[in-house]
């Protein structure tokens, strides 16, 4: 069951996901979706119609590229990272990285001070 | 029967989003719904309700126009300035088409004409009517044509599109290229004059009055026929029009 999540937590997150799945290989849009829910075990879902936003807005800033392909009988339009994608999900993966480090130091003081 | 998500695509293009990004973004989401409609049918519903569920899964067309509006998609330069679009360039391209009319027929006249102005081919005297016919009066029509187009592709208010066919119309009417050569007295050498002024001459001389009437029937006519035009492709391709 997916759970709700709080848009003020994921701004940005969409971005990250796909360049970091994009990283590993090319995917079409609905192979993304599918693919963020699934390993994030249905927490995190980006929307069916905002995935190709940000797909878009990623390739207009030059960190993806597209290519129309035809594989078993059906069109559609993979996307790869390219060298300036990957910086940025370098970037993006370090500052959510330290982030994400900050935030648990602090619940892990606020749950130590709670026990004792 | 109207293809799925036809009205996300319509009501993008009303919002002003580029028909180029309206057109890509709808096709990927056709593809998308029907993976989305594969996967339910391989789940075992039946077609019609797999295709319900795969709808109500995206979210609806309501839900995925206000997604790509809302994440600032691309809007196009007509939709941002309609004002340029369909009054100003219009009419600046008419004009530097007339004016590069000019320099080109001037140059033309000095590779063909012979030591004496008067010696101009009658070939040079046939090819300078047609362009001056073409720039005059084909051209804003063309014009008129292009800023229709334009409109009716990017649902455009139609406001700017009446105020730059009237602009386009009365500027195509009054102005146009004239190359007068004239006769030597007592020398050699004639001379040969050019302007750019009011497109109607008689008697050798620019005529106001005429030239005022040409163009207000110049511009009656071609706004007659843009309007006629508008009104008929706009109720026949948009949809929600008739």
């Amino acid at each position: 069951m997916p759970r709700d999540t709080n848009p003020n937590f994921m701004a940005g997150v969409p971005e990250l996901m796909i360049l970091r799945l994009l990283q590993q290989r090319s995917m079409y849009g609905y192979e993304l979706v599918q693919a963020i829910r699934l390993q994030t075990g249905d927490v995190i879902s980006v929307g069916e119609g905002g995935v190709y936003t940000v797909l878009h807005a990623l390739e207009r800033e030059g960190a993806l590229s597209s290519r129309r392909k035809a594989v078993e009988g059906r069109s559609r339009v993979y996307y790869s990272l390219t060298a300036r994608g990957l910086r940025r999900y370098r970037d993006l993966a370090d500052t959510w990285t330290v982030l994400a480090g900050a935030i648990q130091s602090v619940i892990g003081r606020a749950g130590d001070a709670s026990t004792t | 029967m109207p293809r799925p998500l036809e009205d996300v695509r319509e009501q993008l293009l009303r919002a002003g989003i580029s028909p180029r990004y309206a057109r890509r973004y709808v096709r990927e989401m056709r593809e998308h719904l029907a993976d989305l409609t594969e996967r339910e049918l391989a789940s075992g519903l039946g077609a019609e309700e797999a295709g319900e569920r795969a709808m109500a899964i995206m979210g609806g067309d309501a839900v995925l126009t206000q997604t790509v509006i809302d994440r600032g998609a691309p809007r196009s330069f007509a939709a941002r300035a309609p004002w340029a679009t369909l009054a100003v360039l219009p009419v600046m391209l008419l004009m530097a088409v007339i004016v590069a009319n000019a320099f080109l027929t001037m140059h033309l006249l000095h590779a063909v004409r012979g030591s004496r102005p008067l010696q101009v081919p009658e070939s040079y005297r046939e090819l300078f009517s047609i362009m001056s016919f073409v720039v005059s009066y084909l051209l804003a029509a063309l014009l008129a044509v292009g800023c229709l187009a334009v409109a009716l592709r990017q649902r455009l208010a139609s406001g700017w599109l009446w105020v730059g066919l009237i602009v386009l119309s009365v500027v195509s009417g009054i102005l146009g290229f004239h190359q007068h050569v004239i006769a030597p007295e007592g020398g050699p050498h004639g001379v040969t004059q050019y302007s750019v002024a009011a497109i109607v001459y008689l008697h050798g001389r620019a005529s106001l009055a005429a030239t005022v009437g040409v163009a207000l029937v110049h511009a009656g006519v071609l706004f007659a026929m843009a309007a006629t035009a508008y009104r008929a492709l706009r109720t026949r391709l948009i949809p929600g029009q008739a």
